[in-house]
């Protein structure tokens, strides 16, 4: 079988052959076809890592000294996510992109947009499959820079403003991060994760909290724990529709996934209870902030906070059925909130407006995109048989069997967070069905989506739409997921 | 086998016209569209129709279990779901069949029959549901597709549906909640086992499952204080919709609550709350009753929209059922239940008149409609039928549930209930009038001088409905019958009937003696009118009010602000009920919140950055504090 | 007497904090950037003392030393630490890069770089 090594390997080549080779349509193709190899090759290392866990050795060199790699459900499962959704987005980018932003030397940018976004892949490949918090740091790194600079790529005042605050608290996590990693590197004398894990067991409990602190409160930066998640509605917001997708669809999703693992691997077990408190309130905070924004991918991004500590909060309930319950929201907010951003980006570049206002009667000019935005958000808010019905009544149940008082404040914040998604999300889509004569003569929306854009969408609302029907078959994977993420 | 098809037919034909209006897209051609999406509608309502009535013969055996989901879904028939089921699909059927002529091919509603289908589906679910989890599904499934019916139509309508939607998300969610509960202290989902389960707990885990388990069913219900939601989502919608949510949709909450009080948590269970001497179970539900039954149909009085005054009669009459079933006495339940279809045939048949109205005259403003009588003839018998049924005046069926929960009322010594449904009666007359005066008695507004009676599409499915609500009214005892086998399944005792009424054991009524001596009275009546010779025919306007003859300059302004006098006396609970403003309230509070919530993101990265240090802070010192 | 190690280690605290304030107080964007790179500067301090010996040697074995290679071994520094800041250094310099080029283009559309002119996006 081929090294799973080449999840990071081909992206980072294939970035550095895009800059080289400088033409637009040569960055399409090598994009598409090295996420497109990545995404058949991945579901064959999935179900191998399932049975057995790869352990890859770089140079000969065996851990601890090595640099160590490795593949396992959870690794891999996220590869495969990562993989097919990036393919996607990628689809979508190509009508999408030269739409983004008007600024000199577009047609050069274009060229690294692919570059980078192949870069912020390979950090996300990295991340899942990384054993050694050293490398965990580079990667993390790797998929920031290339955050910053695709949330600023269309130059525009509030895509810079976004991506420079993104990146003053992203540097200010990795420097948290970094003091943490040394204080660990103080105590094991080693990097890897497992030795770490041993050697803080065993320290003194101000030191293992000391650095526990830092070190989870430096990563949640980019898992967007509340309430270091500030940049969090500005970035998503500002970005490129496509960019915003992948932020919100995977990023924080893996880095959520690697800081819970942590949590629950190396790092002292008080951290779970206060992730559990940060959770409920960035559930609370994410809603309630989302129900009142004007424009539409703000409050989407909002959205996003609220899914994402929704998720949080069943990894932290330490159960397995509570990691299972989070796994499978995460899959499904990866369909329906990639959909949403996605569609929204059109609604953007047709009327030029980021105001939700603007797009009143829009669902009947753009019939499609209206159509998958409905869908997804019913599924966001769950809506039966749609997927998300599913996997949020799975997470209240695993709150319940919790039988923790937590458990069951979590159970009311989140049947709370659900009144309040119903409202704001079809608040905005009555607006997109609303009677508007100004928007039905004007040829301010000229057209659906294009047929590359259409293709995106249509699957990751597939997702949604059967992925309750699929629920049997996705915990084949979900479960030894949720297994694996016990262990390092 | 049967029971699966209940839930095939509405899916299939949801699929089917779905697939239909895809093909022949509303937008482009609306004629051909609306024709196929009928022809659909007709051949998937009428065949589940038939199929409801084919099922009864698997009542109680044909269990189905659906591995869906990774979940099982459960799905049987009862004596009490069937009761239910038929209604669906009787009423739908006929709400179908109007609304072939009723509903124009003008593209308006290019999605009626497709949430029709999908609608019924949700219900025939609910009533289907054998466990508690795929009772949740199909309610969740059942209250959006109840949001998508809504959100047809106009502005006013879409707006409505968003209140709707809050409500029943509100509502689900309640259960959801209700259903963990239960399932955490029983270890299942079955109603059986959780009935079982129940006889032995304390009356404080009963009461939290009853109340987590029953605000649903009452917010479903329109139970007054959370009714809110209901006249304008209903008013607003397509006349022919608002017939089919009035007469059944609203009534699925009256089915869940009568199946988790007495099947689901059994009547054990119940007594035991009920024992207690201060305040007990089912007279709190009562009193909840009470109250619905009172305020909304007074409130009725003073609506301006024959529609809206019909969806606040709606409410009001939910809580004739509500009194009824809660009251747990043999004549209250068979009264309640039997309450369900009568409502059901009396509200489509009144709204199918008002439809038939509008079909005409394009508004159902009750300021300007008047002197109809000559026009529509036929509607005007229709709505004559439908209010005396409404009003519960012999001999129409309405009076003969509304007497069996009096009678419950009073034997079971609750007087203030029965006083308030007698107050709630004298309402429903006063504003019953006040509905056919101004549409149909009265001047003839000019405008209307060309108006013809309706189709016979339109005609046929009023003059059914007239001969139904008649009928069950003269023979009780064949609804009757349906019902007693319910409350004998229930565990409860039988409803002595007759064929023609309620058997002398529980209080002698007959009903064959009333429409003789009412149509005896009729005769006779007419006998004199003809005995009397001298008539003469005259104009509208051939007239004179307040020493002013009248002319088409000045009609009679009778009509407009009916019950005026009586408005400016209730007019600050009027303008402003308790209810609507606490509803206020809590959205005001709810924006508000959300607003300080967004402050937390000032748009400053030094506070960002503040933010994080405080948070390592914080949490170092929580920490290092906590040992 | 304080080792060198103390006083390496406080010092990258105090510089480690120091930055830290920096990107509280300063109003300026190029301030507060140059605040992230004193933190930065702080944390590598951290890293490299981590790996500090008293008397080190450079962590390279050699064939024609004196010393055997297990004695060679006993006395080099930590060589990890090392790696890593190198590594942290690179990082912490595309870090900057981006950053500077971010206000560069900030500053060409609003002709400002203050903290309170960059909230545009609120609430």
């Amino acid at each position: 079988m081929v090294s799973p090594m080449l999840l990071i390997a081909m992206p980072l080549g294939a970035a550095f052959l895009i800059v080289l080779l400088g033409s637009k349509m040569a960055a399409r193709i090598v994009a598409i076809a090295t996420v497109a190899f990545l995404a058949v090759l991945a579901p064959i290392w999935l179900s191998a890592a399932i049975s057995e866990p790869f352990v890859i050795v770089l140079a000969d060199v065996l851990p601890p000294l090595g640099i160590a790699f490795g593949l396992d459900a959870v690794s891999a499962g996220f590869a495969l996510l990562i993989a097919v959704s990036g393919l996607l987005v990628l689809l979508y980018s190509f009508p999408y992109i030269p739409h983004a932003g008007e600024f000199k030397g577009k047609e050069k940018a274009e060229v690294r947009y692919y570059a980078i976004f192949l870069l912020l892949l390979a950090g996300a490949f990295g991340l899942v499959m990384t054993k050694d918090i050293f490398n965990l740091f580079v990667f993390f790194e790797i998929l920031c820079i290339s955050s910053y600079l695709l949330v600023a790529y269309s130059q525009e005042e509030r895509a810079l403003e976004a991506g420079f605050k993104y990146m003053v608290l992203g540097s200010i996590g990795s420097a948290f991060m970094l003091v943490a990693i040394g204080l660990s590197y103080r105590l094991s004398g080693s990097l890897a994760m497992a030795d770490i894990a041993k050697a803080l067991a065993a320290a003194p409990n101000s030191y293992a909290t000391l650095v526990s602190v830092l070190f989870v409160l430096g990563f949640g930066i980019e898992a967007a724990v509340f309430p270091l998640n500030t940049w969090l509605p500005d970035a998503h917001s500002s970005a490129p529709s496509s960019i915003s997708a992948v932020l919100s669809g995977f990023v924080i999703e893996v880095a959520l996934v690697v800081l819970v693992r942590l949590s629950l691997n190396v790092f002292s077990g008080a951290m779970l209870s206060v992730l559990a408190v940060l959770a409920l309130a960035g559930i609370l905070v994410g809603e309630m902030a989302a129900l009142g924004q004007k424009e539409l991918k703000r409050a989407l991004a909002f959205s996003s906070i609220g899914q994402v500590s929704m998720m949080l909060f069943a990894f932290t309930l330490g159960s397995e059925i509570g990691k299972w319950a989070g796994l499978g929201q995460l899959l499904m907010h990866a369909g329906a909130k990639s959909a949403l951003f996605l569609v929204s980006g059109y609604f953007i570049v047709r009327t030029g407006s980021h105001e939700i206002e603007a797009y009143r009667g829009l669902g009947r000019k753009m019939p499609a995109a209206g159509a998958f935005f409905a869908i997804a958000a019913l599924s966001l808010v769950g809506m039966p048989p749609l997927f998300g019905f599913f996997t949020k009544l799975r997470i209240v149940e695993a709150a319940a069997a919790a039988h923790s008082a937590i458990g069951y404040a979590g159970i009311v914040v989140i049947l709370f967070a659900t009144v309040i998604e119903s409202i704001y999300l079809f608040r905005i889509v009555r607006t997109l069905y609303g009677a508007n004569a100004e928007v039905a003569a004007s040829g301010a929306a000229s057209g659906d989506l294009p047929a590359f854009a259409w293709i995106a969408v249509a699957g990751f609302v597939l997702l949604v739409l059967v992925g309750g029907f699929m629920i049997p078959s996705f915990d084949r994977l979900l479960q030894p997921m949720a297994a694996v993420l016990a262990t390092i | 086998m049967l029971t699966s098809m209940l839930l095939i037919l509405p899916l299939a034909g949801f699929l089917t016209s779905l697939a239909a209006a895809w093909i022949v897209p509303a937008s482009s051609k609306a004629r051909a569209s609306g024709a196929v999406q009928k022809i659909i509608a007709g051949i998937g309502f009428a065949a589940l129709f038939v199929f409801a009535f084919l099922a009864k013969s698997e009542i109680g055996t044909g269990y189905l279990g659906i591995p869906l989901f990774g979940l099982w879904l459960n799905f049987g028939l009862t004596q009490l779901s069937w009761y239910f089921v038929a209604m669906v699909a009787g009423i739908s059927l006929v709400t179908v069949l109007f609304s072939l002529q009723g509903l124009r091919d003008d593209g308006r509603y290019p999605f009626y029959y497709i949430w029709l289908f999908s609608k019924t589906f949700g219900m025939l679910g609910v009533l289907l549901s054998a466990d508690m989890l795929t009772f949740f599904i199909m309610w969740e499934v059942m209250s959006w597709c109840t949001y998508f019916l809504l959100q047809q139509g106009h502005e006013k309508a879409k707006r409505a549906g968003a209140g709707y939607l809050v409500y029943a998300v509100t509502a689900g969610m309640i259960l959801l909640a209700g259903l963990l509960y239960v399932y955490f202290n029983v270890g299942s989902f079955d109603f059986r086992t959780i009935q079982k389960a129940f006889s032995g707990f304390g009356a404080g885990r009963i009461i939290v499952a009853m109340l987590l388990v029953l605000v649903p069913m009452l917010i479903e219900a329109a139970a007054y204080p959370v009714h809110w939601w209901l006249p304008s989502a209903y008013a607003n919608a397509e006349t022919g919709i608002s017939a089919y949510l009035a007469a059944i949709s609203t009534r699925i909450g009256i089915y869940g609550m009568t199946m988790f009080l007495f099947a689901g948590f059994g009547l054990t269970a119940l007594n035991l709350v009920t024992a207690n001497k201060y305040v007990s179970a089912n007279e709190v539900l009562m009193i909840i009753g009470a109250f619905t039954m009172v305020v909304p149909t007074f409130t009725a009085l003073f609506q301006h929209d024959a529609k809206e005054l019909m969806t606040w009669h709606s409410i009001g009459q939910g809580g004739y059922m509500i009194v009824g079933i809660a009251s747990s006495t043999t004549l209250g339940i068979a009264g309640g239940l039997f309450h369900v279809f009568n409502h059901m045939t009396y509200v489509s048949l009144i709204l199918f008149s008002i439809a038939a109205v509008e079909y005409r005259t394009g508004t159902t403003n009750l300021n300007k409609l008047g002197g109809l009588i000559k026009k529509q003839p036929v509607a005007y018998l229709g709505l004559l039928f439908g209010i005396i049924g409404l009003a519960g005046i012999p001999p129409m069926n309405g009076f003969v549930s509304k007497w069996l929960i009096y009678r419950a009322l009073i034997l079971s010594g609750h007087p203030f209930i029965a006083l308030a449904a007698f107050i709630a009666t004298l309402g429903t007359i006063l504003s019953v009038y006040k509905l056919i005066h101004n549409m149909f008695l009265g001047q003839l507004p000019e405008r209307y001088n060309d108006i013809k009676e309706v189709g016979w599409g339109m005609r046929l499915p009023i003059i059914f409905m007239m001969a139904v609500v008649w009928l069950t009214g003269a023979f009780p005892g064949t609804v009757l019958a349906v019902v007693a086998d319910i409350q004998q399944s229930l565990g409860l005792e039988r409803v002595a009937y007759s064929v023609h009424g309620v058997a002398a054991e529980m209080g002698q009524l007959n009903m064959l003696v009333i429409n003789i001596v009412f149509i005896g009275g009729l005769f006779v009546s007419w006998l004199i009118y003809l005995a009397g010779g001298k008539r003469k025919h005259i104009g509208q306007y051939d007239n004179y009010a307040a020493g002013h003859f009248l002319d088409k300059s000045i009609p009679y302004n009778y009509n407009y602000n009916f019950y005026a006098g009586m408005e400016h006396i209730f007019e600050r609970l009027l303008h402003k009920p308790p209810v609507k403003r606490a509803e206020q309230a809590l959205a005001t509070f709810v924006s508000g919140t959300s607003e300080y919530v967004c402050r937390i993101f000032t748009g400053n990265i030094t506070t960002y950055s503040a933010y994080v240090v405080a948070a390592v802070v914080v949490i170092l010192l929580v920490l290092g504090g906590g040992r | 007497m304080i080792s060198v190690s103390a006083v390496l280690y406080s010092t990258s605290m105090i510089l480690i904090l120091l930055g830290l304030y920096g990107v509280l107080t300063r109003k300026n964007l190029v301030r507060v950037v140059i605040s992230l790179d004193v933190m930065d500067l702080g944390v590598n301090i951290f890293l490299v003392t981590i790996g500090y010996i008293r008397d080190g040697r450079a962590p390279i074995y050699l064939s024609d030393a004196p010393l055997s290679l297990v004695d060679q071994a006993s006395n080099m520094v930590d060589p990890l630490p090392q790696a890593l800041v190198l590594t942290a250094i690179v990082i912490g310099f595309g870090v900057t890069a981006v950053a500077l080029t971010l206000i560069m283009r900030l500053y060409e559309r609003n002709g400002t770089v203050m903290v309170s002119d960059l909230r545009g996006l609120k609430w």
